[in-house]
């Protein structure tokens, strides 16, 4: 019976308010199977005891599906921004080491804030417009079923911010939006009635902090929990806002 | 103006391959002339020399583009938050690698120009030849810069060609992205090593 219990060992980033200094503090957490790190920060959140011993407040974090759909729980967990709730500890190294995603505003430790994600959706038209009061097809609108594949892949996008965090160009001294609100504007814009709107979204892309701000460092791809290709589509968004800057050059 | 900074941003682009790249090559070239001897390297300097509207054409064909792409791309890249350390991808290190051999180069540029072009032929007359250059890199330490210079310049341009096929929209897929992606990377071995067999040659 005296068999040791196995310990999961975590090094968190913590920070009590948005301007306070962040120091760290380790704690240690039951190993059992298939643990993951959200479930991880419940357990610590019960019994908030460092790894030494001392009583300390409870880590703050963001959680709600737990299950990789509502993008809420995304920390960067081991240097890469991922979600908290995919997070296996049997994929990870350990010690655990957990931080906020600084390319946001910190909350509260683990705790950010990701509205810039949301202004840039209305910045980029990110609906559909359908109002009701006028009639826009006799019949429901068709897409191309490969199209509509395309657009289902996008449409999953959770606004968790990891493409975000990866992506070199978007930080708190650079206007760029990043790919994911670039990403929805291009799902919008194959959509039978969004793309009433196609050039307005492509002006939008083409403003200051747009499109043109990625330099193709190609991390978002790489980071996005729900494979979305999302350097595919800039390029692609590459390839319309170039036909769009000529149009308003030589159109108007 | 409607799309004020994306236009400034594919300028930008475009500067670089149609001015700056353009221009590389024809460096390059002009400078491997010496591969078939001092005297057709000379042979080659005093036929640019003898170019109509020599001057102009330096300051508005290279000149000023070299001002624009350089002095707007360091205010581009300081925006970054470079992670290479965090996202250690294959592009991310590309992307990387194409800030510091970019200030690599703008230093390098800057006074390359000035010692040869400014300082060496418009104010001290020297002759610019093989005979100045031999004596220029003869200095292993020059040399080296040369090295550095020329390998950054090279990096900076051909990884900039897979850039600018996806600015322009060329290429989009995943699978066309890393051909370009090859291709480049064979451009930069086959005229760095142009480059350097011909700077090897003014130290024989
Ligand atoms: S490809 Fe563009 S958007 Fe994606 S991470 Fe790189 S710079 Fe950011
Ligand atoms: S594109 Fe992917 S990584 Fe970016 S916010 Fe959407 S789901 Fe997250
Ligand atoms: S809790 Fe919803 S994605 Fe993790």
């Amino acid at each position: 019976m005296a068999e040791t219990k196995k310990k999961v060992h975590f090094i968190i980033e913590r920070q009590d308010g948005p301007n306070s200094q962040p120091y760290t503090e380790e704690f240690e957490v039951d190993y059992r199977p298939a643990l993951n790190v959200v479930a991880s920060l419940m357990e610590i959140q019960k019994n908030p005891v460092t790894k030494d011993g001392k009583k300390t407040t409870a880590v703050v974090w963001e959680c709600n599906c737990l299950e990789k759909v509502c993008g809420a729980c995304m920390m960067v967990i081991n240097g890469k921004a991922q979600q908290a709730c995919a997070a296996l500890i049997d994929h990870l190294e350990q010690p655990i080491r957990l931080t906020a995603a600084r390319t946001f505003p910190v909350v509260r430790d683990l705790m950010i804030d990701r509205s810039v994600m949301f202004e840039s959706l209305k910045k980029i038209h990110g609906w559909v417009d359908v109002d009701g009061t006028w009639e826009v097809h006799n019949d429901a609108p068709r897409q191309n079923p490969k199209t509509a594949t395309i657009a289902y892949e996008i449409s999953r996008c959770m606004t968790c911010g990891c493409c975000m965090d990866a992506c070199p160009n978007v930080n708190q001294s650079s206007e760029f939006i990043g790919p994911a609100p670039m990403a929805q504007a291009h799902l919008f814009n194959l959509h039978p009635i969004g793309e009433y709107q196609k050039e307005e979204r492509l002006d939008a892309l083409m403003e200051k902090g747009g499109l043109a701000s990625c330099g193709n460092s190609q991390n978002c791809v790489q980071a996005c929990p729900k494979e979305i290709k999302l350097t595919e589509y800039i390029a692609k968004l590459n390839r319309d806002t170039n036909k769009q800057a000529l149009r308003n050059l030589f159109n108007k | 103006m409607k799309n004020f900074d994306f236009w400034i941003r594919r300028i930008h682009s475009l500067s670089g391959v149609i001015a700056l790249g353009a221009f590389l090559l024809e460096h390059i070239f002009t400078v491997s002339t010496v591969m078939g001897g001092p005297a057709n390297f000379d042979k080659s300097v005093a036929a640019l020399a003898a170019m109509p509207f020599l001057v102009p054409i330096e300051i508005i064909a290279i000149g000023l583009p070299i001002a624009f792409h350089g002095i707007l791309g360091v205010v581009y890249a300081l925006k970054a938050k470079n992670n290479p350390l965090r996202y250690g991808y294959w592009n991310n290190w590309m992307f990387y690698l194409q800030r510091i051999t970019a200030y690599i180069a703008f230093i390098f540029i800057i006074w390359h120009v000035w010692t040869l072009r400014i300082v060496g032929k418009a104010m001290g007359g020297h002759l610019i030849g093989y005979d100045f250059m031999h004596k220029v890199l003869s200095d292993p330490l020059t040399f080296g810069f040369y090295v550095i210079g020329l390998l950054s310049s090279v990096f900076h341009f051909t990884n900039g060609l897979f850039g600018f096929s996806i600015t322009w929209g060329i290429v989009s897929g995943p699978r066309g992205q890393r051909v370009v992606s090859i291709a480049t990377l064979a451009l930069f071995v086959l005229i760095s090593s142009v480059g350097l067999t011909a700077l090897t040659h003014f130290v024989k």
